[in-house]
């Protein structure tokens, strides 16, 4: 029995080594705050343990879990919204409404991930400069305009076109939609 | 955006950086409620957006995940041995005995892992590889498994792979592989080198237009989109065929083929020009010497840190031989740096630089004036001598002398050298370092690497002499910063001396990773215990 408990324990933690990466990707991508993301994945595990009676073994455990990350990402939009895309609750329950929408970011995550990393090396240096000083450092935008001596509006609009320029260049790499 | 005013972009972009009015979300809800594709562009860039956040943050998961949820799971109502059972119960077959129960959850964990990593289109792929290390290349951890079908890319570094078969490949980003299988891959783009054990012969390396079988130990292929691609063989022999040729060709140690139009072209095989091991770090703490100038004044700035070798040193501030001015203290990044006038003046110590082969790396903030001319060039730090080739470590901006792009970082040791691809010399600071490797065959040459503001270099040249720097001999020079090793031996006249701004100087003896780089540009430390 003793067996039986420690295998089934540590077979779960051996799970959750294995698939942590994804689900943390899966919920940061469509979440604003990346601690509560932590959280949504921890969530996701223990509902899975919970609901480990409801997996069918003939079926890919993948899709079950991302799923369950799934839910739980609809009820904490749901139940929070503290971030709202613009501010705006209304935007931001159009974007997550649908067939589509943010929760549907088609296959190839991880690739998608890798291929972003590819395509920010192919951009000029100004361009990788302004990703790394944005995302890397944590630099506002406000503070990126008086160090690059430029308008906010200015260096937004430059961040959008980088963005495009990645965007073209994920779909490309993966064919993936990103 | 194609299609969208100008404005309609501006919109889209202010909502999705954050800076937008409360106005602006309310007009941009009008426009995507009534344009379904303005609201999928919308959704496209707040993804890259989060991928661009999620990247620039490290997505490494918390340390302690797992160990949080088991904690987590042993305080919950259901009982932890419920997951056996539930699982158990529903594998095919139900009689299985207990004792093989816990092989039937690994069998199934093997299925699961499959079926998540890569979503559901990849899950019945096999595991065919596992990445087993990678230097300068941000989020390739060690463990990975990588599957039949997938594509694995590279932006820049070297990532170290292993096949399940046994052969283990080091590829050489910005490069794109796929995994065909167990013991065979297809290159689409970058270059790899390949050590193919006995249980693994007949690896087979495809690429566009060429393909190789390995039936001896080591080759390399480069594929880029501006060139042929290459094929070199390191050791032993393989089998090559191209895309237009007739047949299969024999390759033996030291031959190489480039491709060119489908055929198989002979050329000169440059085996050390590959990478073939990466870094192994030593366990004690690491050994530095850093020097900052913040004293403002005088001439001598202390040394800080732990020594190398039980060596801590001092740096002096020198003059020309004939007079002028030394270095002059000026703003640096961190407090005070100082300027070096290319007349004469420079830095010497007390340090004599790490000799032979062994690891090290420099690494400091330098700012290259726009009117820069080559004749400052030699050198920002150098140690060794020049009697002997490859006995020199000398860091410059390349002037030119003997190859690569005048006015990138260079390292040279004397007739080897290695110049990046980034041009300094735009009166701004960058924070450069080079670090140096032993690998396997000793081609030292192909373990330097270069870094300029966090990023490795790809390096534009690269020559393939061992690397033994001179500590010892009486021509040996101890480290110095803004003056030609050349000098020494008065071999070179007229490019003695470096002009530009220094400081924050660190000299370690172990190979600083891209992390510990990017950590002394933004926190100017390092830490011994890493």
């Amino acid at each position: 029995m003793r067996a039986a408990k420690d295998g089934g324990r540590s077979a779960f933690g051996a799970l959750v080594d294995l698939h942590k990466d994804g689900v943390l990707v899966f919920l940061a991508v469509r979440m604003h705050d990346r601690s509560e993301a932590e959280d949504l994945a921890q969530e996701t595990f223990l509902t899975a343990w919970r609901r480990m009676e409801e997996f069918d073994p003939s079926a890919p455990f993948g899709p079950w879990l991302r799923g369950i990350a799934h839910n739980l990402l609809r009820n904490h939009w749901r139940k929070h919204r503290a971030h709202p895309v613009g501010g705006n609750a209304e935007l931001d329950s159009l974007l997550g409404a649908g067939e589509g929408g943010l929760v549907e970011i088609r296959d190839g995550q991880a690739d998608a991930l890798e291929a972003l990393r590819y395509c920010v090396e192919k951009l000029g240096p100004s361009s990788r400069d302004l990703i790394r000083e944005r995302y890397e450092d944590g630099t506002s935008i406000e503070e990126l305009s008086a160090s690059h001596g430029s308008k906010t509006s200015a260096l937004s609009m430059r961040l959008h076109r980088i963005r495009a320029a990645l965007k073209t260049c994920i779909e490309k790499q993966t064919g993936v939609t990103a | 955006m194609i299609g969208y005013h100008t404005e309609t972009e501006a919109l889209v972009a202010r909502v999705v950086d954050g800076t937008c009015t409360p106005e602006d979300a309310q007009n941009l809800l009008s426009l995507c409620e009534a344009d379904g594709r303005l609201l999928g562009e919308l959704r496209m860039h707040l993804v890259i957006e989060r991928m661009l956040s999620l990247e620039g943050r490290g997505h490494a998961v918390p340390e302690g995940f797992t160990r949080e949820i088991l904690v987590k799971i042993d305080g919950l109502v259901s009982s932890p041995e419920d997951f056996t059972p539930h699982v158990l119960k529903k594998l095919p077959g139900n009689t299985v005995p207990f004792f093989r129960r816990i092989a039937a959850i690994a069998a199934l964990l093997v299925a699961c892992a499959a079926a998540w990593l890569l979503w559901p289109e990849k899950v019945a792929e096999p595991v065919v590889a596992e990445i087993t290390g990678s230097e300068a290349a941000v989020g390739f951890e060690t463990g990975r498994e990588l599957h039949a079908g997938q594509n694995l890319v590279i932006g820049s570094g070297f990532v170290r792979i292993r096949f399940a078969k046994g052969a283990e490949m080091i590829l050489e980003g910005p490069a794109r592989l796929e995994f065909s299988g167990d013991n065979g891959a297809v290159l689409k783009s970058g270059s790899a080198s390949v050590h193919v054990p006995e249980s693994a012969t007949g690896f087979t390396l495809v690429g566009p237009d060429a393909k190789v079988i390995d039936v001896g130990t080591e080759f390399a292929m480069r594929v880029s989109p501006d060139r042929p691609t290459e094929v070199h063989v390191i050791d032993g022999l393989i089998l090559t065929s191209t895309s237009e040729g007739v047949g299969e060709r024999e390759m033996r140690k030291n031959q190489a083929i480039e491709v060119v139009d489908g055929k198989a072209r002979e050329i000169d095989a440059k085996p050390g020009h590959f990478v073939n091991a990466l870094p192994v770090r030593k366990k004690d703490p690491i050994g530095f010497l850093h020097w900052s100038f913040d004293e403002r004044e005088g001439s001598e700035s202390a040394g800080a840190g732990p020594g190398i070798s039980g060596i801590k040193s001092p740096a002096f501030l020198r003059v020309p031989d004939g007079g002028g001015r030394g270095p002059i203290h000026e703003d640096g990044v961190f407090g005070a740096g100082i300027f070096l006038n290319g007349e004469g003046a420079f830095v010497e110590t007390d340090f004599p630089g790490i000799g032979g082969s062994g690891a090290r790396s420099v690494a400091m903030w330098v700012r290259v004036p726009g009117d820069w001319q080559p004749e400052n060039g030699y050198a920002m730090a150098s140690w060794g001598s020049f009697e002997k080739l490859g006995a020199a470590w000398q860091i410059s901006v390349n002037p030119g002398d003997f190859g690569g792009e005048i006015g990138h970082l260079r390292v040279g040791t004397n007739q080897d050298y290695v110049v990046g691809n980034t041009d300094l010399r735009d009166g701004r600071w960058h924070h450069i370092a080079a670090v140096m490797y032993a690998g396997r065959n000793a081609t030292a040459a192909t373990h330097v690497l270069l870094y300029v503001d966090g990023k490795l270099e790809t390096a534009e040249v690269k020559s393939t002499r061992s690397i033994d720097t001179d500590i010892k001999s009486e021509s040996a020079v101890k480290l110095q910063l803004g003056k030609n090793l050349g000098t020494a031996l008065g071999l070179i006249q007229e490019k003695n001396f470096f002009r530009g701004w220094i400081d924050e100087v660190f000299v370690a003896d172990e190979v600083l990773s891209l992390n510990q780089i990017r950590g002394l540009m933004k926190d100017n430390r390092l830490d011994p215990q890493r």
